[in-house]
């Protein structure tokens, strides 16, 4: 304020200018500060949120629930089986046909689907063997 | 001769007319009547967990009950609270069923993942089969976050460049359709995600779906599945250890 009369140009403007100036500049330390308390806070709040997630994975038991699938069960041929069995069950005219192919062709249309292929493109390839 | 081979096609194909009707009738579940089905005609399936097939089916013993961590009923509140229903609008919201078609379908088909949101140190003691592990402190980075834009990229959308001039303009005067397109990301692409963790009562998973909406990914294409990890389990669902 001082300033701008002691420039000689003491216009309404330049006063507003530095009066505005002054009253940011007055204010942006607390501004900042309260920012960076609110930036900080956010931060503490996840980092507790994590601390507490952690505490609370300890209390999990490990697999000691029979829903869950060892691998070692999970073997390809017993796979193959419960696969031929859900076809035969949902899609049975389909099965007919995979029943005739070869045992080749039956291991490369289960390796397909065990492979994440959808059933419609199982039913293609069976039906694909079959004619050809 | 190509008259026989014009007649046996065409018995053929009537055949495989025939079967693909016959396919539709669903067949009564298992045999055994005592056998518990996923839901009615559908006995178990088959999910791709991490490369490998995995049968998803209930626990068949009548007697089994839940225990451990998830049989629990109370969790310290706050940060363990109920969780609301939807957690940000615009969002599915499914249960255990439209899960089961997602996996037979979306996840098959690849224009679908499922995203198990808690911290690896909870994936690692079991999932849900066919789920991959996007923790939400990642899924909830600041938009601009190289490694949360990577995933994002991953789950098919794709960051916009070089957007040029008069598109721009079309599309802020509403003259282009900007459906799953914004500023940064065309989300034309972008799969479905279904997003999990523990249970009603867990925030993970909600979590990371905000902090996906923030990136500007459609809500139409999120979905919450509330029930997480404990009510997948208190149907005796199959779960996998990673």
């Amino acid at each position: 304020m001082v300033t701008a009369i002691k420039g000689g140009e003491c216009s309404l403007e330049k006063v507003l200018r530095v009066v505005r100036r002054s009253f940011i500049g007055a204010i942006a330390p607390y501004v900042a500060v309260l920012l960076s308390i609110s930036a900080y806070s956010a931060f503490a709040a996840d980092d507790d949120y994590l601390q507490s997630l952690e505490a609370e994975v300890d209390k999990v038991e490990h697999g000691v629930d029979p829903a869950v699938s060892q691998k070692s069960r999970s073997e390809m041929e017993a796979q193959r089986a419960a696969f031929e069995e859900l076809m035969e069950d949902q899609y049975r005219g389909t099965y007919v046909f995979y029943k005739r192919l070869s045992e080749r062709s039956k291991q490369e249309v289960f390796l397909r689907y065990a492979g994440g292929a959808s059933f419609k493109d199982v039913r293609e390839m069976i039906v694909d063997r079959s004619m050809n | 001769m190509k008259m026989r081979h014009w007649l046996v096609s065409a018995l053929l194909l009537a055949q495989i007319g025939f079967v693909g009707a016959e396919d539709e009738v669903k067949v009564e579940a298992v045999g055994d009547s005592s056998f518990i089905p996923l839901v009615k005609d559908k006995p178990y399936m088959f999910v791709i967990h991490d490369g490998n097939s995995v049968k998803v089916q209930r626990v068949q013993d009548p007697e089994y009950q839940l225990q451990g961590y998830f049989a629990k009923t109370a969790r310290k509140c706050p940060p363990f609270c109920i969780q609301p229903i939807i957690p940000a609008p615009g969002v599915n919201v499914i249960g255990e069923v439209e899960l089961f078609t997602f996996l037979e379908t979306e996840i098959r088909d690849k224009t679908g993942i499922m995203i198990d949101a808690r911290t690896p140190s909870w994936y690692s003691k079991a999932t849900i089969p066919g789920s991959v592990n996007y923790p939400f402190s990642v899924l909830s980075k600041d938009p601009g976050d190289p490694e949360l834009e990577e995933i994002i990229e991953k789950f098919g959308a794709v960051e916009r460049i070089d957007v040029g001039f008069f598109t721009q303009l079309l599309e802020r005067w509403g003259l282009a359709d900007t459906t799953y397109l914004t500023e940064d990301w065309d989300f034309r692409g972008a799969k479905n995600l279904v997003l999990y963790c523990n249970g009603p009562a867990c925030g993970q998973s909600p979590r990371a779906i905000n902090g996906l909406l923030a990136t500007g990914y459609p809500a139409d294409k999120l979905f919450y599945y509330r029930g997480g990890m404990q009510m997948w389990q208190l149907w005796g669902l199959t779960t996998v250890v990673p």
